[in-house]
């Protein structure tokens, strides 16, 4: 049985393990906030223009080369589509149906979300499939 | 030794704080210091989430998900998930 006197003790960790957490990660890459702020808003730029020519393999390619230099920093763009979605990652703008594609998958990005060191920075807002009234 | 909590129970957004050493300090949930006040029903696995993730999943699940419950307690009211 859980004594008052433990759940103290986890607040008091959760409350230094998130101290330690902040000063980690502003010294392991050395990157602002507002430095981090502009490489997303160049990333997100670049999302945009290339999302209107509507091809995936555009897109694709333009994730994989985001990444590389986002991972110098410690960011990483979350994955754009092909995956269900996850309420830890994602949020949901608006829904669709599409009978071919699986029930509460992504079926768009409409912004995309960002990890920084493994760790939720933004979410991205995605449309998704919902095929059944659940 | 007495530990003091603070809670704001806000309409939109909540928070808890602790008093330590005469100084308050908000526990972080998520990472973060303001959790949305909105509680979710995951329709298939059972699991209620809440905060961050709850708001996140409304507009997929509204039917399963409750928010700016506050006005609504201290009342004779129920709230039915589904309905």
């Amino acid at each position: 049985m859980r004594t008052s006197t433990d759940r103290l003790t986890r607040i008091e960790m959760a409350l230094e393990a998130n101290k330690t957490r902040q000063t980690v990660n502003a010294a392991s890459s050395g990157l602002t906030a507002e430095q981090s702020h502009d490489l997303i808003a160049l990333a997100d730029s670049l999302f945009y223009i290339l999302k209107q020519f509507d091809d995936q393999d555009t897109l694709r390619i333009f994730k994989e080369r985001v990444d590389a230099v986002l991972t110098v920093f410690g960011l990483s763009m979350l994955p754009l589509e092909d995956i269900p979605f996850d309420d830890q990652h994602h949020e949901v703008r608006e829904v669709g149906s599409d009978p071919q594609r699986p029930n509460i998958w992504i079926l768009q990005t409409l912004r995309p979300g960002y990890l920084y060191n493994g760790r939720l920075l933004r979410p991205a807002w995605v449309v998704v499939n919902r095929l059944d009234n659940q | 030794m007495d530990t003091i909590f603070g809670i704001d129970l806000g309409t939109t957004n909540s928070s808890l704080a602790i008093l330590r050493d005469g100084i308050p300090a908000i526990i972080p949930i998520d990472d973060n210091g303001l959790v949305p006040s909105v509680v979710s029903l995951d329709p298939e696995s059972g699991e209620f989430v809440i905060g961050w993730r709850a708001k996140r999943r409304s507009i997929l699940f509204p039917d399963y998900t409750v928010k700016s419950i506050k006005r609504l307690m201290g009342k004779d009211t129920m709230f039915l998930l589904n309905s």
